[in-house]
């Protein structure tokens, strides 16, 4: 379900605040069970047996962490093999959901697993996301992170956490948990004003951002891509960058207000990360969850089993493959991973020739450099075929004449968000420096204007692109 | 719970105060006009739109008109007009004011032969969509002997369809199969959603308030842009294409049942003066020397209709400026006596097709 559907704001989520804290406060344990129920019925409404495959990856990984962490099997030989087992199931329903087709359509010749057919399009919502937080609890308890196993409810609790279960931020073990595997969920208190606000934000880049982006860039990439010229392919190449960065963070500005009103503080996700200056700071403000464990664990991994030559660039590109990959089950999204890879190569190189400057002029340079090869990329995440990517890719490069082939409005309305979107990431370094007094007015009067404007704007809502991953 | 500085004196905690005060924003803003004794006028136009049995507005879950529009359609001999709002819409609006069907169906010699003459119209109605309506109308097998299709090429810059026309698909007549999109619909969520829509009130008042921000919105920009209703307005490349090759799909699928077809260039204001027209010059004489070799190529009958209404039976629309209240040239709309000359004109143009048979 979404957050921003109907349902889900007059009904599921009232019906939830009203409830939970009474619970919290007579009894620890029902509202441990009545959030995990909740989070249960709230991922599977829409189709039940989504939950199955939630179950089983959560499930397998709890009994194999709690085998890894048992102090009886420190030693144990079986330690390794026991933590294949935990990457094969996961990347089995990983396969099995999601690159069955790809892998069937690139290596077998009827283009077919004739047993898996039956799963065409049926992608349980998240399982890209949920496969890799019980993965980082299964690698932390092999690699002695964790301590203790907590309680199988708190742990199933932790993967199935209804704000961020479908689209993140990806959490961490010491994000829900303490030392002594304890919820934290019992500890924190509620931030309910601040939760307020990041929810107000949310709805308003969702519905009144996002969505009005996503109706203009539908009409864009729908359209006879032999017929577009330099101005539309860059127009639809910023404005598929603006509605994902929209609908994603608004994603996790609702993840967190949420968290907040319960009582858990998740990590951020997202740090204004188009007002960048190097594709590797980007990397570092955008998904920031994700990125983080990537790096932490498939990076390092391959980093350690590959040879370092030229800057590490194999290691770099086989994870930004992946990462890629882990994005869409098409070669699409491994080449746009790729061109990623190779755009953070390319700052790895740059900054060894040349040392880093304060100048403002060239910090400009760098963020305008930044941006627009970022967004240049997103053609091929955006596009729904090879000849329609390579062809909009090749276009942003070839000038054939200055002409508009779209109304006017999509060109107004990427300029207008984008100019907004860059203008709200510096002001916001302004307000972190400066600590100003005036911020919680400030944040008052924004947030009844985000709430009435996302009122206004209710009735048109399109579901969150990263659902599908 | 932790309270503000700002609200702390008010004895409530901010997030009620958001609640309340957006909910301020909202009624202040829908009833600005009434604070500020300002004009309150129908989106921008003066015209009044027509919908009833024949002359029928495809609307958001309006579908009876539709229903009604069609049932006769396929069982006689029947003349079926597709439109924007210049079929549906009479400027300067008097008592006895007619639409052109309405004049049509009212003429004795069609009367007396029977003849059903019927339109469904859209405002901005691209081709695009009569190419999904009309797909759906054969597929329910309601076939109108002879089709008038205008090419406004203001409308050949739409390119989006509506939700409630790609609605239509697969949904007018019952249907077998579904598909996939239906059943993508049919969700629990999409359910429970649709029925708090239809309960509360509340949503049906926000769709209105929706639209008025939209127009205000659309006012704003002209304002800052200085855009008005004489500003020359380009022909897109890509909506453009795609909407000739709807309009070929459709003489296709025409040609294909050797059935009638009449593309007609429609009347516009000042037609007898280019210069004065919103678009180029140049991009207007060839649109009308594109459509006219598209139309000869299809086997259909081309007709340049530009020039019927004369400039006097024109009218004006409010202001589409967010600051002003000027009244502005409507190059869209004509008036109830205008009606009657089209109504006139078409009458000709059916008459000598039917004497083909």
């Amino acid at each position: 379900m979404f957050f921003h559907s109907l349902s889900s704001l007059l009904i599921f989520l009232p019906t939830f605040f009203l409830i939970y804290p009474f619970l919290k406060k007579y009894s620890l344990n029902f509202s441990k069970i009545f959030l995990l129920i909740f989070s249960l019925v709230f991922y599977g409404f829409d189709v039940p047996w989504f939950v199955i495959p939630l179950i089983i990856s959560a499930s397998s990984d709890f009994f194999i962490s709690r085998y890894l962490i048992d102090k009886k099997n420190k030693f144990s030989e079986y330690r390794k093999i026991i933590l294949v087992i935990s990457f094969c199931t996961n990347l089995s329903l990983l396969v099995i959901f999601k690159y069955h087709y790809l892998i069937s359509s690139t290596f077998f010749r009827d283009n077919q697993l004739l047993f898996l057919s039956n799963l065409n399009n049926i992608l349980p919502v998240g399982i890209s996301f949920y496969t890799f937080q019980t993965l980082s609890f299964t690698i932390d308890s092999f690699r002695g992170k964790i301590k203790k196993i907590p309680r199988f409810i708190d742990y199933l609790l932790y993967i199935c956490y209804f704000p961020q279960l479908v689209a993140g931020p990806i959490l961490r073990f010491s994000n829900f948990f303490d030392n002594n595997s304890s919820l934290l969920l019992n500890k924190n208190l509620p931030k309910m004003n601040y939760g307020f606000y990041r929810i107000c934000y949310g709805l308003f880049i969702k519905l009144c951002l996002a969505d009005e982006l996503s109706r203009l860039n539908d009409i864009a990439f729908d359209s006879d891509y032999s017929l577009l010229g330099i101005v539309d392919c860059w127009t639809m190449a910023f404005g598929f960058g603006l509605q994902i960065y929209f609908d994603f963070s608004a994603y996790s500005h609702l993840a967190v207000g949420i968290s907040n009103l319960i009582g858990i503080d998740i990590p951020e996700n997202f740090n204004f990360p188009y007002n960048s200056k190097s594709a590797t700071e980007f990397w570092k403000r955008w998904h920031i969850s994700l990125s983080s464990w990537v790096s932490d664990y498939l990076y390092m991994f391959i980093n350690n089993n590959f040879t370092q030559s030229f800057f590490g660039a194999i290691p770099l590109l086989i994870t930004w493959i992946i990462m890629g990959l882990w994005h869409g089950a098409s070669w699409r999204f491994a080449m746009w991973g790729l061109m990623n890879g190779i755009l953070v190569l390319i700052h790895r190189l740059y900054k060894s020739i040349v040392s880093k400057s304060n100048n403002k002029v060239m910090e400009n340079i760098y963020c305008f450099i930044t941006l627009s090869s970022i967004m240049s990329t997103w053609i091929y995440f955006r596009s729904s075929s090879w000849d329609q990517a390579n062809n909009l890719f090749i276009k942003l490069f070839k000038f054939d004449g200055l002409y508009f082939s779209f109304r006017e409005n999509y060109y107004l309305f990427v300029f207008l968000f984008l100019i907004t979107s860059l203008t709200f990431g510096e002001v916001n370094e302004y307000i972190k420096i400066k600590n100003t007094s005036h911020r919680k007015i400030l944040n008052i009067i924004f947030s009844s204007f985000a709430l009435a404007f996302s009122i206004i704007f209710i009735n048109r809502q399109a579901s969150f692109i990263y659902f599908q991953f | 719970m932790s309270k503000s500085n700002f609200t702390k004196n008010l004895l409530i905690p901010d997030f009620i105060f958001i609640f309340l005060f957006s909910l301020l924003i909202i009624f202040v803003y829908d009833n600005f006009e009434k604070f500020f004794d300002r004009n309150i006028n129908d989106g921008f136009l003066k015209a009044t739109a027509i919908s009833n049995k024949k002359n029928c507005r495809i609307k958001d879950k309006e579908f009876n008109c539709l229903k009604e529009t069609l049932k006769d359609i396929g069982k006689n001999k029947s003349v079926l007009f597709f439109g924007n709002s210049q079929t549906g819409a009479i400027n300067n609006f008097k008592i006895d004011d007619k639409d052109y069907i309405a004049h049509l169906n009212e003429e004795k010699f069609f009367k007396d032969n029977k003849l059903i003459i019927r339109s469904l119209w859209m405002p901005n109605a691209s081709l695009k969509e009569f190419y999904v309506i009309y797909k759906e109308l054969e597929r329910c097998k309601i076939i109108p002997e002879t089709l008038f299709i205008p090419v406004f090429l203001d409308d050949t810059r739409e390119q989006s369809i509506r939700d409630y026309v790609n609605k239509l698909e697969n949904t007018f007549c019952k249907s077998k199969e579904k598909t996939k999109k239906e059943k993508i619909i049919e969700s629990n969520v999409k359910r429970l959603d649709q029925k708090i829509k239809t309960n509360l009130s509340l949503f049906k008042n926000l769709q209105s308030i929706n639209t008025k921000m939209r127009t205000d919105l659309y006012k704003f920009r002209n304002y800052i842009f200085g855009i008005k209703p004489t500003s020359i307005r380009p022909i897109k490349k890509a909506s453009y294409s795609e909407n000739i090759d709807a309009l070929k799909k459709i003489l296709k699928i025409r040609i294909e049942n050797n059935l009638t077809t009449f593309i007609y260039i429609p009347p516009l204001l000042y037609a007898n003066d280019l210069q004065k027209i919103p678009y180029s010059k140049k991009n207007y004489a060839s649109f009308k020397k594109e459509i006219k070799y598209l139309c000869k190529e299809h086997y259909c009958n081309f007709l340049n209709l530009e020039g019927s209404i004369p400039n006097t039976l024109w009218g004006t629309k409010t202001s589409t400026n967010f600051i002003g209240n000027n009244e502005e040239i409507d190059f869209m709309h004509f008036t109830g006596e205008g009606h009657k000359v089209f109504s006139k004109e078409l009458s000709i143009i059916i008459k000598n097709n039917l004497k083909k048979y």
